[in-house]
């Protein structure tokens, strides 16, 4: 369990404990209510972070798509809710900028060329995929190249000289204490595919699942909203409800939760000085 | 007589709030409850007044770009206060500040978006001596992108030379009071300590009946009314810097 940054991180059965005394529900400490399971709030809750991710556009990542020689479409990593910005060969390489299909459509033209991409699109295509204008040339490279600002295929330990397995279920996250070769203090490590000739897409990624009771949530939300997420579950929890103090807490937690996502959205973007100026 | 006369340690606060909620007993709400909901309040408190404020060197790597400040922090020896959001970046450029105090002979890394620095054809990856701006618009909270990317080592931060790397201003998140005695954070002006019972009997009472949502938003008002006097008391009220800030 990825250990908190301060004191006022909260773990999940903390927010249930909290929802339901919230919506009146509460009993004992790590327990069902009457009305409501712990399982039910936690569904709640999960769905909360998701809304808060979607609205805020907070969680964000990066990752390597492999092009393929005379293949256009490709599919955006699982957790991507959508893309923010897509380059070729890496960080020194240029950007893909979005382009739309009835651009050509209304030309009445059509575009036949191949060779290193330099636009995208998404239009005509399903949520999860993304098209590259011109249709690519070549196969970007496969090898495993440590590069400057590269990610890594894997990690191994040195001593046994076992590859360490990642943990499927949270998000690519730092390791520290690991006895394994890494460069430089602070790098995150990723499923590792060289950026040379391949697509590198910045995205606004879906929130880790959080399931274990005992557990901290998605560590990229800030431990300073952690006291807010039991409003957002809450505001779930009393949709449609029937019971005369329900119906009056539900508008007012489904308000406050929408306050919290507005100060979140506020706080997470650029608060230094300019602000105002620059675009964002 | 100084402003911290108006001082109130925890056992204080919390007696404050079990008045304002008529719970002199400590019948209806927990003392663990009462002080979870004054420290709440005195986070959110710090959220929107900006009053604890850290400012810290740290240190810049070669081919480094992107910066996890908060676990940098973290891996600080402890002295530092936890990372909320973020204010400031300083390049520690040709001039010490170690050495007299004053840092005011460092640029200021300007804040940008990848959107401009794009739209200005400048490569993410250029490396340089001297990084000019940071970018957050790329990154989760609590880290950013810094361009030009190192080229070199920043100096030796345990020495009091540390020529080379940066030195963040941040919003940091108040340290908790540990037990009765302690007082809230001490960055917090002691007039202000008046405010936090109204906000915890607030987030208190939102978990009784409907009586005691109408009491909570009394006492949410008297609350806000406090943070906004705190704002516009703020000097930072008088800087270029927040003259654009929201409430």
């Amino acid at each position: 369990m990825t250990a908190p940054y301060s004191d006022y991180a909260l773990q999940l059965y903390q927010i249930i404990d909290a929802t339901q005394n919230l919506v009146n529900d509460f009993v004992a400490s790590e327990s069902n209510g009457r009305m409501w399971t712990r399982e039910e709030i936690r569904f709640r809750v999960q769905e909360s972070l998701l809304e808060l991710a979607q609205e805020t556009g907070m969680l964000r990542s990066v990752r390597v798509i492999p092009l393929t020689e005379d293949l256009n479409v490709y599919s955006l990593p699982g957790d991507c809710i959508r893309p923010i910005r897509i380059m070729m060969n890496g960080l020194s390489g240029h950007v893909v900028m979005p382009k739309a299909l009835s651009d050509y459509d209304i030309a009445g033209d059509v575009y036949t060329g191949a060779g290193e991409p330099y636009q995208f699109f998404r239009d005509n295509l399903e949520p999860d995929e993304i098209g590259l204008i011109p249709v690519p040339g070549a196969d970007g490279s496969s090898s495993a190249v440590d590069t400057k600002h590269g990610m890594v295929r894997s990690v191994q330990d040195a001593d046994s000289g076992e590859y360490l397995p990642f943990d499927a279920g949270s998000a690519p996250r730092r390791l520290t204490g690991v006895p394994s070769a890494r460069r430089g203090r602070g790098r995150i490590i990723y499923d590792m595919i060289s950026t040379y000739g391949n697509l590198q897409v910045w995205y606004i990624r879906s929130p880790v699942l959080w399931e274990d009771w005992k557990t901290y949530p998605d560590e990229d939300f800030p431990e300073w909203l952690h006291k807010d997420f039991k409003y957002g579950a809450a505001s779930k929890l009393l949709v449609g409800a029937k019971k005369g103090i329900h119906r009056l807490k539900g508008p007012r937690f489904t308000a406050k939760w929408g306050r919290a996502i507005a100060d979140a959205k506020r706080w997470t973007k650029y608060q230094g000085q300019a602000r105002g100026v620059v675009p964002l | 007589m100084t402003l911290s006369s108006y001082r109130r340690d925890r056992d204080r606060l919390v007696a404050d709030t079990r008045l304002l909620m008529q719970d002199f007993g400590g019948e209806r709400f927990t003392e663990a409850s009462v002080i979870e909901a004054l420290h709440d309040t005195i986070l959110d408190w710090n959220l929107r007044t900006r009053q604890v404020l850290v400012e810290a060197p740290f240190g810049l790597y070669e081919d480094h770009g992107e910066i996890d400040l908060r676990h940098r922090i973290q891996e600080d020896d402890g002295s530092l206060r936890a990372f909320a959001y973020h204010q400031r970046i300083v390049f520690v450029n040709s001039h010490d500040p170690a050495a007299d105090g004053n840092p005011a002979g460092n640029p200021a890394m300007l804040g940008e978006s990848i959107q401009t620095v794009d739209f200005r054809h400048i490569l993410q990856g250029q490396q340089g001596t001297t990084p000019t701006r940071w970018m957050t618009d790329l990154t989760s909270p609590g880290k950013f992108w810094i361009n030009p990317i190192p080229s070199e080592d920043g100096g030796d931060l345990d020495t009091p030379d540390y020529l080379g790397n940066f030195i963040a201003t941040y919003i940091a998140m108040p340290t908790q009071m540990a037990d009765g005695t302690e007082y809230p954070d001490s960055m917090i002006p002691a007039i202000y300590h008046a405010a936090y019972p109204h906000g915890a009997a607030a987030r208190l009472f939102e978990n009784g009946d409907e009586d005691d949502l109408k009491i909570a938003d009394e006492f949410e008002n008297i609350y806000m009314g406090w943070v906004l006097k705190a704002t516009r008391d703020s000097h930072r009220g008088r800087t270029p810097y927040n003259s654009t800030r929201p409430l």
